[in-house]
């Protein structure tokens, strides 16, 4: 559902499967992936700050 | 005055209040209703949560079959939930419909039997997902998709700062816990526009503001369906905000035709997107609402 960075479409069908599945925009374990890799690659500080 | 507007302000000013007190009363029925079974459905969330939690602990298998069987169960639990959130939406906008019928705000009205409508779309996709097994297959995924993220998050900070600090890390972040994630201190505000530093009259008289419109009263001046949520308020001497009884027409008459002398009032915005529409417009030159000085708005 959610686009990924990379132009997946929202219109393919995994994303009529998500939709299905969630009934709404969720993340994707890409999306996850890509958050928790930019948090940890470029910003460092906020974790070592906790 | 137009004729129209006398006998609106007479009509309404009698009836408005009723439509108030209809409309907080179902608000604050549903919204009690709503906060008991949001409650149970959280707390059943975390006891199955935690259940699968100790089962993946012992081993892989077991931890993938509890992902099935308790994914099922938390899919049945989530159905009902969604179930009873729609109905309580449904009961909220028929009050709120009953209270606009009062205010004989055409506008709202129209606007609120579209919310009905959506409604009734929510209850089709609703069965559509129970009946397709949507409920069910969304957790047991969900479950999968929570195992190979924590996997993945876990690895990654380990990597990046050590096993020691890493770990350290993981705890402050709440790994084995069940609300794992980087928390986040905010803030709730609400923008509120107030007549002793917004000029409501200048603005209403040269057609920028609808006063009557934002006060969710039938207005001549403007028509919008799909009109921003706002609400308006008298304000008294102590500067608190007088709630009952609720603004009507012929207090907000009286108001512009003093130049706002008569009394004190604030406007409310109250979702987001009323919000935006402040941000927004304050740079546009056609709006609904106009902020000359963001700083004056902003209130905790």
């Amino acid at each position: 559902m959610i686009s990924t960075g990379d132009g997946s479409s929202v219109w393919g069908a995994d994303s009529l499967w998500r939709l299905w599945l969630y009934g709404d925009a969720v993340f994707t374990d890409e999306d996850v992936e890509q958050t928790w890799r930019f948090i940890v690659k470029k910003m460092p500080h906020v974790l070592r700050a906790l | 005055m137009a004729w129209w507007d006398d006998a609106a302000e007479a009509v309404g000013s009698a009836v408005g209040w009723v439509g108030d007190a209809a409309e907080a009363v179902v608000d604050t029925a549903t919204e009690v209703v709503e906060e008991v079974t949001e409650s149970a459905s959280d707390a059943a969330d975390a006891g199955l949560d935690a259940l699968r939690d100790g089962a993946a602990s012992v081993g892989p298998a077991l931890g993938a079959v509890a992902n099935v069987v308790l994914g099922v169960v938390k899919g049945a639990v989530h159905a009902v939930a969604d179930l009873a959130a729609i109905t309580f939406d449904v009961v909220r906008n028929v009050g709120k419909l009953v209270s606009d019928i009062l205010h004989l705000n055409l506008a709202d009205t129209i606007a609120d039997l579209g919310n009905i409508g959506i409604n009734i779309l929510q209850l089709l996709v609703w069965g559509v997902r129970l009946v397709t097994g949507a409920y069910f297959g969304k957790e047991v995924s969900d479950y999968f998709m929570r195992d190979r993220a924590l996997t993945f998050i876990r690895t990654l900070i380990v990597d990046e700062f050590g096993k020691k600090d890493g770990e350290d890390i993981l705890r402050k972040l709440g790994s084995g816990s069940l609300h794992f994630g980087l928390p986040i201190a905010a803030t709730a505000r609400i923008m509120v526009a107030d007549s002793n530093t917004f000029p409501f009259v200048t603005l209403h008289n040269a057609g920028v503001i609808d006063l009557f419109a934002l006060a969710g009263l039938l207005s001549f001046n403007s028509f919008r369906i799909a009109r921003e949520r706002t609400r308006v308020v008298r304000v008294d001497a102590a500067g608190s905000n007088v709630l009952i009884p609720p603004i009507s027409r012929f207090a907000i008459r009286s108001f512009l035709n003093s130049g706002g002398t008569t009394m004190r009032i604030r406007a409310f915005a109250m979702t987001p997107s009323s919000v935006v529409l402040c941000w927004a417009t304050s740079l546009a030159t056609i709006s609904a609402w106009r902020m000359p000085d963001i700083t004056a708005w902003i209130k905790s």
